[in-house]
């Protein structure tokens, strides 16, 4: 990666380090290559278009019978009742009816087969879209997005997480620690973005133009790509500070935060769509507890009667307001749980046949792709996994997964080489 | 065939006298390396850098931290013309050079894991001492690979092991990038898609090394060590093209195979046999035998070179460092053979390495960016002509090195073959001489439960034979007592019988007495017969076959990067002449000199600019505000107040260096938590591509860590100059003391204007230290 030596136009930063500097050469013709000209008028288009991902994580693992895969009337359909969509012949459980008038929004896969039905596993593999091997590790999805998507000059995070959600959920990996996860706890601004009471805003000002004074003379003897990225930090963690509001969600309307619910699982929504307006290119919100060995229909009615309502209004919401176009939206767990109901009224971990709910973006709105038998103990037709979840999230969201990221001069697949997107979901 | 060391020799010097280098005499080591650069060079050799950035750079480089202001002064001050050599010399002595080469080890080789099953104090000290004593790196990672843990001295060592929990495929990888300078991590499933150079095989001829070695937590004692099994082998499968191996025998990466490995009857393989609670040693340890290996691998002698080398100048010859292949060639492939030689020779001396590569001219060249109006280059096509003579010659040499490759490739395949023929002949003899071994075994067995049947069954024929004589006495003088004579007479009828039983016994044992006899007889003429088969196989001659074809492959592959590097001159003048086009166009002329910037700098034309570790970055920062020389200062007060215990048996003579490296020691407990706090946020790994974050700058802009150093608080550089009145006295303090330079006229001028009017003096030095400490000045290494 070179500098552009006196040329320090933002229209030529964006494209030197967000995009040309971000993909093996020649991996991108179809991809966003056609966005790197670096004209100012691309930029423009560029910035209007920004893609996002938002990525809903329910941990322990949500039960597919109980969600997006009912199995009225058999052996492991349990209590609840199928209920009709707003898309016409596609039913899913009665315990989420605010989300069945969004499926003309959203697209359910009800054919994964992850294979495994462990926590720590099933959470790396769904957030990496690889399968786990020792010695390996692999960028989370966000890592991946905010390294794809977001443009160089953008001041905020572009992999948040609201809140912290299990183990080995901030790593970059191979992309480093500019795109590993920032985590935003208690509805709090990011660490160290209040400034310090004894710096007055004035003197900070003072000596930041000091700082820019010496770097100004620094160039003079060699200026290079990486400090150019040094000085833009500054100048990011500056704009951030000034834009810090964007963390804080009582920003927002009394009625909006009446409409999402005044639990935490509410709170996060509406902070994701905060984020999700002022551009920050991937956002996870993670929902606890699905891991329902005991007792599986009471506390599905409990986390769903939580999880159902915030989510569709946060749908409707991104759609109303024209973002649900490039926000791509998908609803996921680390596998699902065991068709069987156990004596204790629980179901318990199951990657063999489950679902996984997508929308937005590039999505086809209302499709079901896949399905499983009579009674959902296997899956009867197209089967895929997280590596192809993985490549269709991407893909919906205009970054060609089959290219490589350029490393420190070593190329890594953005995903698994094995396998590429559910195409026929795409839009 | 000639020696490997002194035809690799000749191609050198044949190299060199194609670079119109004379090979006169043995000149030292750093002459040589700046001779080959500069042959290479292909535009401008930038010149020396200023006395200031030598010191600031020379520190960091081999002490980790900039250097403090009162050492700045002094060498800035020296006229001696060999000050630079001589600071060199005085800080690999110092106590900061074996802490910065430890710290960069441990991030080279545990890569900021987290603690698993090792002390990391322990871990620290150990490689402190390490790079203290300068002990040889090939020693040092022989005690990596092969510490097990029960030695307590070397305890520390078996992290390498621990920290990756012994998981095979963990271990390989690392061990394959670490000590081998190469990563097959991709060809664990297949052979690497990338790497054409790769396979799946080197991968796992690596990984059978390892492959039986696991964690073993000694629960009596509470320390977690590392067991070690005797079977296991490697097999795989290619997910792509099916290929398969299924016993894969011990291989260096692109080196010599594993031979020799004994045979042992079951049963008998293990010093100590693994059990619950019982922690396994093998007679034959396959991780100690890759120990032993590694000094003679020409890989790991590579690896070692360019590791060091990308230590002092941000970049290996080989870059990335853990990426040496044929399709990827060192910048100067003639200067990566000559230090892996020269390392070798010296005994895997890396101070000594360090010494030489920190007195190169290239070392200490200035990283300005020439200007484009001081160049005097000849047209691109002259440049290009020149470099294009020499490519015939290298092509015949390309071609010879091809051939030979191809005749020791033939020899060796004709003596597989020859051995192949005579395998099955010795497997055959090899099962008859384990068949014998384990009857031996067997009868050995049988004999010993036998003899302590009759053992027993003797003391117990005694016995009864004792109890019916002292029972026939009553018999004898109370006749008519029945009860007597009824126990008498089962005693002595029991006596008997026992006799009996314990005479069959005896002749039991004695048959297999006679047996064990025949049976190690038959097992000595089987032993013998696969001896002289094993003597007529050829054995040493596969070696020293296996040995021809690699020397030949390393020839064939100098001769390869020979040629890269001529290529990569040639694109050099290329883009010199691209820039020569451009030149009136200031708008396609700059970036067209940037790209030359930075093949020069590849190059080692230009000093590079590279970023400060994590820690180097906290260090420096300490050291700029003040904070170390402060608490460096307290505890020699201390410890010269009251000599510490700790070093009450250091001779006379010994002190100063003894109380040097206490302080340090005291020092860096006392920071550790400090740095801590920057690594977390600003530690990479070692290549990893620069990246500066928001999160860095929100840090520096609002954390409490930096406002403490840089605010006027007691002892900080800010309190001081906070008290001074002159102007020009803050701006030089300021510069030397953050910068490691004198001011420009322009930057006094600065300072000046900045404190004008100011009346909140240490508060206003407290915004200009910030500034500099966030500048990019201070940020890389220059």
């Amino acid at each position: 990666m070179r500098c552009g030596y006196a040329c320090g136009t933002t229209e030529h930063t964006v494209s030197r380090r967000s995009f040309l500097g971000g993909f093996a050469v020649g991996g991108l013709a179809a991809g966003l290559g056609a966005f790197c000209a670096g004209t100012p008028a691309v930029a423009e288009q560029l910035k209007s278009r920004q893609k996002r991902v938002l990525n809903i994580f329910l941990h322990g693992g949500v039960s597919q019978l109980e969600t997006w895969d009912p199995k009225p009337n058999t052996d492991t359909g349990g209590p609840f009742r199928p209920i009709s969509t707003s898309v016409p012949g596609v039913q899913i459980c009665e315990l989420l009816p605010y989300t069945a008038q969004q499926m003309h929004r959203l697209a359910i896969v009800r054919s994964l087969n992850t294979k495994h039905g462990d926590h720590g596993r099933g959470q790396v593999e769904m957030t990496t879209g690889r399968t786990r091997m020792p010695g390996t590790e692999y960028p989370h999805l966000g890592a991946v997005t905010a390294k794809a998507l977001t443009p160089q000059s953008f001041p905020l995070p572009g992999h948040i997480l609201i809140p912290a959600g299990g183990s080995g959920n901030s790593t970059g990996a191979y992309l480093g620690p500019k795109f590993a996860s920032v985590v935003l706890t208690d509805g709090k601004a990011p660490t160290n973005s209040e400034p310090l009471p004894a710096v007055s805003s004035e003197a900070d000002v003072r000596r930041n133009q000091f700082r820019m004074a010496a770097n100004d003379r620094f160039a003079g003897r060699r200026r290079t790509a990486d400090t150019d990225a040094y000085t833009f930090s500054y100048e990011q963690a500056v704009q951030l500070m000034a834009r810090r509001e964007v963390f804080d969600v009582t920003k927002e309307s009394a009625a909006d935060q009446e409409r999402y619910g005044a639990h935490e699982f509410g709170k996060h929504c509406l902070l994701a769509r905060r984020l999700l307006e002022a551009g920050v290119p991937f956002v996870q919100v993670n929902h606890s507890n699905y891991d329902t060995h005991f007792e599986n229909f009471d506390y599905h009615i409990e986390q769903l009667g939580e999880f159902d309502k915030p989510f569709a209004t946060l749908v409707a919401d991104l759609a109303d307001r024209g973002l649900l176009e490039d926000t791509v939206i998908c609803v996921m767990s680390e596998f699902g749980r065991t068709p069987k109901i156990n004596p204790r009224y629980g179901r318990d971990h199951w990657g063999t046949a489950w679902s996984v709910c997508l929308g937005g973006g590039g999505i086809q709105g209302g499709a079901v792709i896949g399905k499983t038998n009579a009674n959902g103990t296997a899956v009867a037709d197209r089967e895929v996994d997280h590596g192809h979840v993985f490549h269709t999230l991407m893909q919906a969201s205009g970054v060609d997964s089959k290219a490589e990221f350029d490393v420190g001069g070593r190329k890594f697949p953005i995903g698994d080489p094995a396998k590429d997107a559910i195409k026929e979901l795409l839009a | 065939m000639p020696a490997p060391l002194s035809s690799r020799g000749w191609v050198f010097a044949m190299l060199l006298s194609l670079a119109g280098v004379a090979h006169a005499g043995e000149p030292p080591l750093h002459e040589r390396i700046d001779a080959l650069i500069d042959a290479a060079a292909v535009g401008p050799i930038a010149p020396s850098c200023s006395d200031a950035d030598f010191i600031r750079r020379v520190y960091l480089d081999l002490a980790g931290c900039i250097p403090t202001i009162a050492e700045t002064r002094a060498f800035l001050a020296d006229p001696a013309t060999d000050k630079r050599a001589k600071l060199i010399d005085r800080l690999l002595a110092s106590p900061q050079y074996a802490r910065h080469l430890s710290i960069t080890w441990d991030v080279m080789l545990i890569e900021r894991r987290t603690d698993k099953n090792s002390n990391a104090r322990d871990w620290e000290q150990y490689l402190r001492q390490s790079f203290a004593a300068n002990k040889p790196l090939d020693q040092l990672c022989r005690e990596l690979l092969t510490a097990d843990g029960s030695d307590e001295a070397l305890r520390p060592a078996a992290r390498f092991f621990l920290n990756r929990e012994c998981e095979p495929n963990l271990v390989t990888r690392d061990v394959g990038r670490m000590m081998f300078g190469m990563d097959f991590q991709c060809a664990q499933c297949h052979d690497h898609p990338i790497v054409d150079d790769y396979f799946q095989a080197d991968y796992y001829g690596l990984f059978a090394f390892v492959m039986r070695s696991s964690v073993f937590a000694d629960a009596a004692k509470k320390v977690t060590l590392v067991a070690e099994k005797a079977d296991g082998e490697a097999s795989f499968k290619s997910v792509f093209t099916g290929n398969a191996a299924d016993k894969v025998v011990p291989k260096l990466p692109k080196g010599a195979t594993l031979v020799g490995e004994p045979t042992f009857a079951k049963g008998k393989e293990y010093e100590v046999a693994p059990a619950k609670g019982v922690r396994g040693i093998p007679k034959f340890s396959r991780r100690s035998q890759l120990g032993g290996m590694l000094a003679e691998s020409r890989e790991f002698r590579r690896n070692m070179a360019n590791r060091l080398w990308a230590q002092m100048f941000g970049r290996g010859l080989v870059h990335p460092v853990d990426f040496h292949y044929l399709a990827n060639p060192p910048s100067h492939p003639e200067l990566l053979t000559l230090l892996a030689d020269e390392l070798a020779t010296s005994k895997f001396d890396a101070r000594a390495m360090l010494r030489e590569l920190a007195l190169t001219r290239a070392y200490q060249r200035t990283c300005d960016a020439p200007n484009p109006a001081d160049l005097n280059l000849p047209p691109a096509a002259e440049l290009i002509a020149k470099l294009e003579a020499r490519r015939s010659e290298l092509t015949a040499l390309g071609d010879a090195q091809r051939a030979a490759y191809d005749r020791a490739k033939n020899d060796r395949k004709s003596l597989l073959e020859q051995f192949d023929k005579q395998k099955g002949e010795l497997a055959k003899l090899e099962t008859a001489a384990k068949t014998a071994n384990d009857a031996v075994a067997k009868i050995e067995t049988e004999k010993k439960s036998a003899d302590e049947a009759l053992a027993k069954k003797q003391e117990q024929a005694t016995l009864v034979s004792n109890a019916a004589v002292r029972t026939s006495v009553p018999v004898k003088k109370f006749p008519d007592d029945k009860v007597v004579a009824e126990a008498f007479a089962k005693l002595d009828g029991r006596a008997k019988a026992l006799a009996a039983e314990v005479e069959a016994e005896t002749k039991k044992v004695a048959d297999l007495a006679a047996k064990l006899k025949t049976a190690a007889e038959v097992a000595q003429v089987a032993q013998q017969a696969l001896a002289q088969a094993q003597a007529a196989a050829p054995q040493d001659k596969l070696v020293a076959a296996e040995k021809a074809v690699l020397d030949a492959e390393d020839l064939l592959a100098d001769a390869r990067y020979a040629m890269a590097a001529l290529d990569a001159q040639i694109v050099t003048a290329q883009a010199i002449g691209e820039w020569q086009a451009k030149k009136d166009d200031p708008a396609l002329a700059e970036p067209a000199y940037q790209t030359l910037i930075d093949r020069w700098t590849v190059a080692g034309q230009i000093g590079r600019l590279r970023p400060l570790t994590s820690e180097q970055f906290a260090f420096s920062l300490m050291q700029a505000s003040g904070i170390l020389a402060g608490q460096a200062a307290t505890f020699r007060a201390a410890a010269e107040k009251s000599w510490p215990a700790t070093l009450k048996d250091v001779p006379e003579a010994g002190k100063p260096a003894a109380l040097a490296d206490y302080v340090e020691q005291k020092v860096y407990e006392a920071v550790r938590g400090s740095i801590a706090s920057f690594v977390s946020l600003y530690g990479t790994l070692p290549g990893a591509d620069f990246q500066a974050t928001v999160n860095q700058a929100l840090f520096f802009e609002n954390g409490s860590v930096v406002y403490g150093w840089v605010s006027p608080a007691a002892g900080t550089l800010t309190e001081r100059l906070g008290k001074l009145e002159d102007h020009a006295a803050i701006a030089d303090e300021m510069y030397l003391a953050v910068l490691t330079r004198q001011p420009t006229a322009d930057e006094k001028e600065s300072v000046a204007t900045f404190l004008k009017d100011r009346t909140d003096r240490p508060a206003a030095v407290a915004e200009m230290i910030w500034a500099l400490a966030s500048s990019n000045e201070f940020r890389f290494n220059h």
